[in-house]
């Protein structure tokens, strides 16, 4: 499939496809170092969603669909375990098709996506849990994580609003020397 | 940077989630702690007393459940996330310390919900 398909993806694209996800990892490192101190797990500030934001706007969605999918295993082998790749996972997985779909109606800036992406993370992440433990009760935490989505996601869109532009600009500096 | 849909979007979310919280009961402090295993009920503890149990699961995990002043907090742990150790201690109707490797989930309620279980079983 990839032979058939063997320009699916440039270099260009699989060099910045590498670049994001590590750049990502390392986000995810420096939140799993400092956690945020609100006694609630699974709240975080969602550095990592930058990376997701600048790949959706400047490479598209399939490098993006790779950057995630990268960035989120290889951070649950780094740094977790099994739960914690099943957590990440689920809650990155339900917010970039909730991105996906914001992104597609044209109608929203990166705030907007982000903020949607924020608030399906911890959606997401809060099933996940409910499901494994088998209690509904724990659905108790959804207003808390439901705001801590919003909010978390409306700062990080408001940053990849300015870091969007930046990155750009150097992409495409790069492609006119070429 | 940001549009006109943006500003209506968070508007709109902002409104839900302040309705969740109203919709949510009141906070009211419980009286007893269920602790759960796989959904099953193993141990009840008494939110007035002061205790401390040692959770072992059938692989001789643990998990240390402390109640001290009304409050219930997870003060040790070997599984490899320990996110119910950090929690913050919880003292109200529905809260809950949940431990997602041990799949425990630790939660407050109160009496009458208990009574209201053990008659119905």
């Amino acid at each position: 499939m990839q032979l058939q398909n063997k320009r699916r993806f440039s270099i260009r694209q699989i060099t910045s496809i590498g670049i994001m996800a590590a750049v990502g990892i390392v986000f995810g490192y420096i939140e799993f170092l400092l956690p945020l101190p609100i006694g609630i797990p699974g709240v975080k500030i969602g550095l990592s969603n930058i990376v997701t934001l600048i790949s959706l706007f400047l490479l598209g969605i399939p490098e993006s669909i790779c950057i995630l999918l990268i960035r989120v295993g290889l951070s649950g082998l780094l740094f977790g375990n099994t739960f914690a790749l099943l957590y990440s996972a689920a809650g990155a997985l339900v917010s970039f098709c909730a991105m996906i779909i914001i992104k597609c109606t044209k109608r929203f800036t990166c705030v907007g996506i982000s903020v949607i992406g924020g608030i399906m993370h911890n959606m997401g992440q809060l099933f996940v849990a409910a499901i494994v433990v088998k209690q509904i009760k724990i659905v108790y935490y959804l207003p808390v994580l439901f705001v801590a989505g919003l909010i978390t996601g409306t700062i990080i869109g408001i940053v990849s609003a300015q870091i969007i532009p930046l990155v750009q600009r150097v992409f495409y500096s790069e492609r006119d020397r070429q | 940077m940001v549009n006109r849909n943006d500003i209506i979007l968070i508007g709109l979310l902002l409104i839900a989630g302040c309705c969740l919280f109203f919709f949510r009961h009141e906070q009211q402090s419980g009286s007893v702690v269920e602790i759960y295993e796989d959904n099953n009920l193993v141990y009840t503890m008494d939110l007035n007393t002061n205790e401390t149990y040692r959770f072992v699961n059938a692989s001789g995990e643990y998990n240390e459940i402390c109640v001290k002043n009304m409050h219930v907090s997870v003060t040790d742990a070997d599984c490899p996330d320990r996110y119910c150790v950090h929690q913050l201690p919880v003292s109200c109707n529905n809260e809950s310390i949940v431990c997602l490797p041990h799949k425990l989930a630790i939660i407050v309620s109160t009496n009458e919900e208990a009574s209201f279980d053990a008659i119905t079983k």
